[in-house]
């Protein structure tokens, strides 16, 4: 898949994360993590983004995740309502 | 048990309210609540919101192009997390609309608190910071410009070329002759008669001849809505001195070092009084980011030092003859295209607003 355009998801409340995604310039993908609990659960935040990423088979993506004590399965669906935006794509939800 | 259930409907904090301007009362009850709060309401806004609770403000919010302003909240609030709702609402109405690099002006004892949400201080002058949210940003910007970063001494123009004339090629050429790579920039916003790809266009298609010229896209982070809003605006001096220094930092602390720039060129400028401020505050803070400001005299002709309000003057009176004299053959050529009729229209009814009033 692949971005056609820059979207946003979640918020800033607390225990929300806002993931915010573009294109990046190169072909990796780059994540910027923001997070209270950085360096408790940092790592492990960055590769679950990195996961849902691959499982999309997107690269060369940016993305901006500004969390404020969210879990996983938050994590997980704001990412997956994030991708849906900004490729365009149907997610079959069931599935996931 | 109905009472109950109304009186927790009525203490439910709301959504944010949008608030029009045009509604003197809600006008005058935000302008109060801000200036409790050592704000102003100002009257650049394209969107204002208000948080509140028993019909009582307790949080305002606006938005203006891509820059958010006006973003209070109550004290009996601070510690809530209604400064959260406030800024998940304008970061997702922006997103809406698709603005998606926001930018907010905050005070030095105030900027850490943007942090929290996202925000990072890309310039910063004694009163005031500028922060963006970008997910890509003023660093993808810079990474951009570093893939064509070339070796030798760098020079760099802005303009904004509204539209290209002889004085514009004039001044490149000249600074082109004083560096081994010029950085051209092209103002991005598009608050000039001629838009912006047009502009951009003119200006490539009128340096074509010099080899040593890079033209670029200033976009955000040169003379913006975002990093001097009081350009495209007449405001007072005050603010206009603040955005100058802002912009200007910008620039030196990034994009000169970014691109190994060690001298900017401009134009004499005796007639418009904002660029006037703006290139004295060029001169004075420029050499302390080892950026050079030299400065050359308008060519002139007939007398006269060209400039871009008189070539559009003479586009509004269809003085073609004199046009001829002001602009490089690929400005003029361009003119006389289908393409630019909608533009030469936009210029008479400017030409007709102004002499309404």
């Amino acid at each position: 898949m692949s971005i056609k355009r820059q979207a946003i998801a979640g918020t800033l409340e607390s225990s929300d994360i806002q993931i915010s995604i573009a294109q990046g310039a190169s072909e990796q993908n780059e994540i910027y993590l923001d997070s209270p609990v950085k360096h408790l659960f940092g790592e492990e935040i960055e590769r679950l983004i990195r996961s849902l990423l691959a499982k999309h088979a997107l690269s060369g993506v940016v993305v901006k995740a500004i969390d404020k004590g969210a879990l996983d399965c938050t994590i997980v669906a704001r990412m997956q309502a994030a991708i849906y935006r900004a490729t365009e794509n149907d997610i079959n939800w069931e599935l996931e | 048990m109905l009472l109950t259930h109304k009186t927790k409907f009525v203490q439910r904090e709301r959504p944010m309210e949008r608030v029009f301007l045009k509604d003197q009362k809600q006008k005058l009850a935000v302008k109060s609540f801000l200036q409790e709060h050592d704000l102003r309401l100002d009257s650049f806004i394209d969107e204002l919101y208000v948080l509140r609770i028993n019909e009582k403000i307790v949080g305002t919010g606006a938005i203006y192009e891509n820059v958010l302003k006006c973003i209070a909240v109550s004290d009996l609030l601070k510690g809530t997390d209604s400064i959260n709702k406030i800024m998940s609402f304008l970061t997702r109405r922006c997103f809406d609309l698709g603005k998606t690099n926001l930018f907010i002006y905050t005070k030095p004892t105030a900027y850490e608190s943007f942090e929290y949400f996202g925000f990072k201080k890309i310039a910063s002058s004694e009163n005031v910071v500028l922060m963006e949210n970008g997910v890509v940003g003023l660093d993808g910007y810079m990474a951009k410009l570093k893939k064509e970063v070339c070796s030798g001494q760098t020079g760099c123009v802005v303009v904004n070329c509204n539209p290209f004339t002889l004085g514009h090629q004039y001044l490149i050429e000249s600074a082109s002759k004083l560096c081994d790579t010029l950085q051209v920039f092209v103002v991005s916003e598009d608050k000039s008669s001629f838009p912006h790809d047009v502009r951009f266009e003119l200006v490539k298609k009128g340096v074509a001849h010099l080899d040593n010229v890079i033209v670029r896209k200033g976009q955000s982070y040169i003379i913006s809505e975002a990093t001097f809003p009081s350009y495209f605006l007449e405001s007072e001096t005050e603010a206009v001195k603040e955005h100058c220094k802002i912009d200007l930092s910008l620039f030196g602390e990034k994009i000169a070092k970014a691109l190994n720039i060690s001298k900017r060129f401009i134009g004499e400028e005796p007639l418009n009084g904002t660029t006037a401020l703006y290139n004295e505050t060029m001169k004075t803070l420029l050499p302390s980011y080892g950026v050079e400001v030299l400065e050359f005299k308008r060519k002139e002709v007939k007398g006269h030092p060209i400039s871009a309000s008189s070539v559009r003057r003479h586009i509004n009176n269809a003085n073609f003859g004199a046009l001829k004299e002001l602009l490089p053959q690929t400005s003029y050529d361009y003119l006389l295209s289908e393409a630019a009729k909608p533009v030469i229209n936009k210029i008479k009814e400017e030409y007709q607003e102004k002499n309404l009033v």
